[in-house]
């Protein structure tokens, strides 16, 4: 049985890490396993890989990847709810053998993105006001640019005047690319590229670390987005101690970094060097994180309609939940595997066939429409050649290969009691079966036989008894259908003649 | 080359002159090859032809038909029969016997797709005659068989113009007749070719608006088309499913996978929200805007659309607001606002829970939140027109409403703004969505400005604060855009008049604390239809 066998080796029921190995139909290939930069890495040519937009950040992809009719789909990390500056995810129905999506939340749904929009505002807007500072760890690429454009608008709209700071060349950088990859971004963007690039931005300027000890209000977006080191760590630790600041987490902390910590509501951080630091600064969480929520998986499989689902990127608790939860609402068998563990998928496979034109005209002009639910017979012959399969007509097949063809004929005898003369009885055969056999071409013909269709009927006295005829039927291999109908329809006998 | 084929061609014309039809049969006979007589038919097919000729020319046109081995010929042969049957005053009966024949023999499919075509026109031309047009259905179901989807959806368009639709009781032979109908069309549902199906849903559609009641049993049947591959197809079922929904409403049918039942306008209700977050942003604005004139759903269905938590469950009626708030309790999904609420809690009995698949649950948010700003402002249409006709889900949506106000696009923005007015009635504003809507004053737009001010004119605000915030706003808006003057007055006299006992309090205040009021101006206006009241 063919099968595909995944086996995750940093994403198994685990965050932050990655990479999984995949084997498909006697091919390996290394997901997420970071690029091989300068080198032209060989994609072998029965291997097939179409991307998909993702959301999430600027230029992420699912990936399908395909060998001959086997495929498995690969998420990545995406989102199926659009922001500020990217789209939602989205694929086609193309049923894979197996979808490995990312399951960051998989026991979340999300409520309206606008609620969460005008509540980060709203925090932003009256910290400002009463002259606290806030700071907001991010990444460099994704959720910083889509709060930015957030806060920029906003700025705009309210005419405010408090500096707004990035990490030092990160938004040029980020500029430069959402520059040349306008077409990825959303509609809005899109649209108002034409007039100005919103990715110019005009109350946000470039941070400079020496601008952490000015007095009054200000935003800084600083990496990294968990507070485990760098400028965002160096910030907090300068502000943590004034309750008018605060911190804005927009998204997902791992366990053990100094985000994680505040979040759960510890007030006092043991720094390096025993030092203790103590947090007044408020402490808001805010879910922005670019990557789909419960729903938005469901949305996923519901579009692509897998035949399996394989979770990775998620605590296995939280896995375990959504696995039950994927398996109940579309009957599909759903992985969680460990790192190092493998799964095993059995796929079944189509195998897909070339019919020759002419083949497929001669049998739709017999049958009616094909239905989809309904197997069709053919006839046929199959030619397997250099790993290929052609359905073509027997005629051509014997043409190709170079054979002689060989008819299979069948003769039988039917006798029928009859005293008539020869031609007679012939003649009432003839009757009879055109009588019967309305929508074939029933023939008399000169020489005294009968032909139905290809099926050819001869009559001759018995030799030792006259008033016995005996019917000779013949009909070749392709008749055997209306052959045997016929001999059986005959053994009936003749009705009795009325004349 | 062009230019001398015309010269040529008029000069033939003054010279053969006595008919339109003779000029053209000596035309048609001169051509040597295919691409002459192509040449020939489009130029005739520039004039116009007089009412007295048309059948003289129908004549000498079939008479070519026949003749020619060319289906490019032929092709344009039967579409220019078509054109001429619309000539206005021409009756085309004397050649429907001819056109019907002419489908006889013909082998090219797009020939014969033409053809029916042009069988349609007559037909159209001819609704007064029940047995022409029986006829032509006739002709069309015999065709339904081809195998190039080009006829079979001709096919389908023209027993959808044409089927018998007359209501049962004048005679029961016909409402036989409309049933087949129904059946011949359903049957192509399950087409091969997508564009078949879609033509199937569009004959039934074409259909109803002509006046047949569709049948009930097609429900099941469409609902299965909500989940075909081809975006067409399912737009086209989520209209159908709407017709029906709004000819069976208090049916009932049966919930899948459980002995419960459930009113069929709640089901399909449900099954159009699912579709508002479907793969193809077509279809999804076809089911957003579709779900505004489903104003029979039960209420509790309505609200299911603004939560996305909820999921499901609600389908079974008589648990429904019982396991609702389980739901919330037990905090089976968390929201993402806090930290840490996303641990799963002790498991409730997951059985009884069937998730996402069905329901109407989030509709809305999905909707407002699409990509696609033509989705969104369907969303907010029919958000309106729900809230129009039902209060209690007027004042529930409206935070979603205000929400739409921060759109990013000014469309969106607008029709929001719009909507809101039009529910006005049904709402009053608490202040914090009083905030949000007054930030809007600040929108650089003038039409979204003013679009406000209309909306204020007819807002109900709930306490003395939110007027006094109301109208510090306007006369910053005032100072900004100074052109707005003469929308901020009217905007502001509504308002006086419509919260006389919140403004009375407010008015001494007002007059010290803003001189601009004693401008002679807005005294005029403001202060003085506050004393009216």
């Amino acid at each position: 049985m063919p099968e595909i066998k995944v086996t995750p080796l940093g994403a198994g029921q685990d965050v932050g890490r990655s990479c999984i190995l995949v084997s498909i139909a006697g091919k390996n290939v290394m997901l997420d396993c970071g690029m091989h930069m300068g080198y032209n890495d060989d994609v072998d040519e029965e291997l097939e890989i179409k991307a998909y937009y993702a959301g999430h950040v600027l230029g992420a992809a699912m990936f399908q990847i395909k060998v001959g009719c086997e495929s498995v789909v690969y998420t990545g990390d995406y989102n199926m709810t659009p922001d500020r500056h990217l789209g939602a995810a989205w694929i086609d129905k193309c049923r894979p053998d197996l979808l490995i999506s990312e399951s960051t939340y998989a026991t979340t749904i999300r409520d309206s993105k606008r609620c969460r929009e005008r509540d980060f505002l709203k925090k932003v807007h009256e910290t400002v006001e009463r002259g606290g500072k806030v700071l907001i760890p991010v990444f460099a690429l994704g959720r910083a640019q889509e709060l930015c454009i957030l806060l920029e608008t906003f700025w705009e709209r309210m005419n405010l005047k408090a500096p707004i700071y990035f990490s030092t060349g990160l938004t040029e950088k980020a500029n430069h690319y959402y520059k040349l990859f306008i077409t990825w971004t959303n509609q809005k963007i899109r649209k108002t590229f034409v007039q100005r690039n919103m990715f110019e931005f005009k109350h946000i300027k470039a941070f400079d670390r020496a601008f952490a000890d000015n007095p009054g209000p200000m935003v800084v977006f600083a990496t990294p987005g968990m507070l485990h080191a760098g400028q965002s760590l160096q910030i907090f630790r300068k502000w943590a101690g004034n309750e008018k600041n605060m911190v804005i987490m927009p998204g997902y902390c791992v366990q053990g970094t100094v985000g994680h910590k505040i979040l759960s509501g510890q007030r006092k951080l043991e720094m390096e060097g025993r030092q203790i630091l103590e947090v007044k600064m408020q402490v808001e969480y805010m879910s922005f994180s670019a990557h789909a929520d419960a729903k938005g998986i469901m949305q996923l499989i519901r579009q692509a309609e897998p035949r399996n689902v394989l979770l990775v990127h998620g605590e296995a608790k939280k896995m375990e939940f959504l696995k039950q939860k994927i398996e109940q609402e579309f009957h599909v068998n759903c992985y969680m595997p460990a790192n190092g563990e493998t799964t095993t998928i059995f796929t079944n496979p189509s195998i897909p066939v070339d019919i020759s034109l002419g083949l497929l005209k001669r049998e739709t002009a017999i049958g009616l429409l094909p239905d989809v639910k309904k197997p069709k017979l053919m006839h046929g012959t199959l030619i397997m050649k250099d790993n290929s399969f052609r359905l073509v007509s027997p005629e051509q097949a014997l043409k190709e290969l170079g054979l002689a063809e060989h008819q299979l004929r069948f003769t039988c005898r039917v006798h029928i009691q009859d005293p008539r003369k020869e031609h007679e009885t012939v003649l009432r055969v003839y009757n009879h079966l055109k009588g019967i056999l309305k929508d074939y071409s029933v023939q008399h013909l000169p020489d005294g036989s009968i032909t139905v269709e290809s099926i050819l009927i001869q009559a001759t006295a018995h030799s030792e008894d006259q008033g016995t005829k005996v019917l000779l039927v013949s009909w070749t291999y392709q008749d055997e259908e209306l052959g045997s109908y016929l001999t059986s329809l005959l053994k009936k006998g003749l009705p009795q003649s009325t004349s | 080359l062009q230019q001398q084929h015309e010269d040529l061609s008029s000069k033939k014309l003054r010279l053969t002159k006595p008919s339109k039809s003779a000029a053209l049969h000596v035309d048609l006979c001169k051509a040597t090859s295919p691409a002459d007589a192509l040449q020939y038919l489009l130029q005739f097919a520039r004039k116009p032809v007089e009412v007295e000729s048309v059948e003289g020319v129908v004549r000498i046109l079939l008479e070519h038909y026949y003749k020619e081995n060319d289906a490019s010929v032929r092709l344009k042969i039967a579409s220019l029969l078509g054109l001429l049957s619309k000539t206005a005053g021409f009756s085309p009966d004397c050649i429907m016997d001819d056109a019907i024949n002419t489908l006889q023999n013909e082998k090219s499919h797009q020939v014969l797709a033409q053809l029916l075509d042009t069988l349609l026109v007559i037909g159209t031309k001819l609704t007064e005659n029940p047995s022409v047009r029986m006829r032509l259905v006739e002709v069309a179901c015999k065709h339904l068989t081809d195998s190039s989807h080009g006829v079979r959806n001709k096919c389908l368009q023209l027993i959808g113009c044409l089927g018998p639709v007359e209501k049962g009781g004048a005679k029961e032979v016909e409402s036989q007749a409309a049933k087949d109908v129904q059946k011949i069309i359903g049957d192509h549902f399950n087409d091969q070719d997508p564009r078949v199906r879609t033509a199937a849903i569009k004959a039934m559609l074409q259909l109803h608006e002509r006046g047949l009641k569709l049948q009930q049993a097609i429900y099941s049947q469409a609902c299965k088309l909500l989940a075909d591959d081809y975006e067409q197809v399912r737009s086209a079922a989520v209209q159908l499913i709407w017709v029906l929904s709004q000819l069976y409403p208090e049916s009932i049918v049966p919930i899948p996978s459980s002995n419960e039942e459930i009113r069929l306008v709640d089901d399909a209700f449900g099954k159009i929200c699912h579709m508002v977050s479907d793969g193809s942003w077509v279809v999804r604005v076809q089911a957003a805007k579709l779900l505004g004139s489903m104003q029979q759903v039960s209420s509790h269905f309505l609200e299911q659309t603004l939560d996305k938590k909820l999921m499901s469950d609600l389908r079974r009626k008589r648990t429904a607001h019982e396991r609702a708030k389980e739901l919330y309790s037990s905090g089976e999904f968390s929201s993402g606002r806090k930290w840490g609420d996303d641990a799963p809690k002790e498991e409730i009995d997951t059985g009884a829970v069937n998730l996402i698949e069905s329901g109407a649950c989030g509709a809305f948010v999905h909707g407002l939140e699409d990509e696609m700003y033509e989705v969104r402002i369907a969303a907010v249409e029919a958000l309106c027109m729900l809230a129009q006709s039902s209060p209690s889900f007027a004042e529930k949506c409206l935070d979603f409403l205000v929400d739409m106000f921060n759109d990013e696009i000014e469309e969106v923005r607008l029709q929001s703004i719009h909507t809101m007015r039009k529910i006005s009635n049904n709402i009053t504003l608490r202040e914090d969505q009083l905030d949000t809507v007054l930030a809007v004053l600040e929108d650089s737009s003038r039409d979204i400005r003013e679009a406000l001010h209309e909306l204020l004119c007819c807002t109900n605000v709930s306490t003395k604060e939110g007027i006094h915030l109301a109208l510090v706003e306007l006369l910053k808006n005032l100072t900004k855009y100074p052109t707005d003057r003469e929308s901020i007055w009217k905007c502001l006299k509504f308002l006086g008049s419509r919260h006389p006992t919140l403004v009375l309090p407010l008015v001494p205040e007002l007059l010290s604390t803003h001189p601009f009021f004693d401008t002679p101006e807005p005294d005029m206006d403001d202060p003085a239809c506050i004393f009216l009241m």
